[in-house]
């Protein structure tokens, strides 16, 4: 059984614009918001998963996002370093509940910006970092000096998938389903050496934040609107469940953002 | 002719960051001397490059050397 981190939304909305999918013109309804998270809550906790809840904080709106808290390996937790004041808040409530539930802190140095679960996705024993919107590729050295493991570091290209987990996710069986076009050249040549199959998003569906999903074994937490991907994901064997996530993608987030693994992986 | 020496460290083979690099100096009409290159040994091991980079102008240089930093390119102070 997995163990996974959420954080309700009580005090979630769209306050600054830190990406390109935020309007504070345009707002996101509160309750509804409310209504697709317990909807996602609901779904995961019928699965094959045990949720943990950390506390939700006035003035921090995302931190909903619990992907971004760190990256869990093991009972290690290396937490993000935010590029943005406005989610650095986030950090010592994120780090005070890893702490309290057993889990111990290794910081990477202040001046490297890693926003955890979000840029850093295991492929096997393969970690497969995101760097440029938010992450440094120097923060993946150091991830990959205290893992000890290998880490493919690619370069994201287009601002609206501006963390990995929107525009890659590994599957159990060693395939990871992609939006190709959110790499530049050399991430794309690097992942197709590194991973045994690719599946293609199109970019319509790409943009309904598709590759955004939660994969629990044979069953993957996704939002609607990729009935092409879920012909695909469903006729490999798996079992797809579908989200109205309407409400977060207007933050730039949805089932992933939404979720941490507690741990991604036991150990590398 | 004006020049640097950048370093590189991690996983830059198997994440073809040092192709990535090689080729913008090339294409931005500059050129390289490898100074130094280890290669990790085992999987998880990084690798390191000392490369100097040698550009027809400083503008051309300060560009150059600005986008390779995005890229993880670390300029070692100068002895």
């Amino acid at each position: 059984m997995r163990e996974l981190l959420l954080c309700p939304p009580d005090y979630y909305g769209i306050e600054y614009e830190i990406n390109p999918w935020m309007s504070r013109a345009r707002g996101a309804e509160s309750e509804l918001a409310k209504s697709q998270w317990e909807g996602l809550r609901q779904t995961l906790a019928s699965l094959d998963s045990k949720i943990e809840l950390v506390p939700p904080q006035p003035k921090l709106p995302d931190m909903v996002f619990t992907a971004n808290a760190g990256l869990t390996v093991g009972k290690k937790f290396i937490p993000s370093n935010f590029r943005y004041p406005e989610r650095a808040g986030e950090a010592p409530y994120f780090r005070r509940w890893m702490e309290e539930h057993g889990y111990e802190t290794i910081w990477l140095p202040d001046n490297l910006y890693f926003e955890g679960e979000g840029d850093a996705l295991f492929s096997n024993d393969t970690l497969f970092c995101g760097y440029k919107f938010r992450s440094d590729i120097q923060s993946h050295r150091a991830v990959g000096e205290l893992l000890r493991c290998l880490v493919i570091s690619v370069e994201l290209v287009d601002p609206r998938f501006y963390h990995l987990d929107t525009c890659f996710c590994p599957l159990p069986d060693g395939s990871v389903f992609w939006f190709p076009n959110a790499f530049d050249e050399y991430g794309q040549r690097a992942i197709r050496a590194h991973v045994n199959e690719l599946i293609d998003v199109e970019e319509e569906e790409a943009k309904h934040f598709s590759c955004n999903a939660v994969v629990l074994g044979r069953d993957i937490v996704l939002p609607e609107g990729a009935p092409n991907l879920v012909k695909t994901l469903t006729n490999r064997g798996y079992r797809c469940h579908e989200q109205p996530m309407s409400e977060f993608i207007k933050a730039g987030g949805a089932c992933k953002c939404l979720t941490m693994f507690l741990p991604q992986r036991e150990a590398v | 002719m004006f020049s640097e020496t950048i370093e590189l460290r991690g996983h830059i083979i198997d994440s073809l960051t040092l192709t990535k690099i090689l080729d913008q100096i090339v294409t931005r009409g500059a050129s390289f001397n490898t100074v130094e290159f280890r290669i990790g040994q085992k999987r998880a091991d990084q690798s390191f490059a000392r490369i100097e980079i040698t550009a027809p102008s400083q503008e051309v240089l300060d560009i150059l050397i600005t986008r390779l930093r995005e890229q993880g390119a670390e300029v070692p102070p100068r002895k």
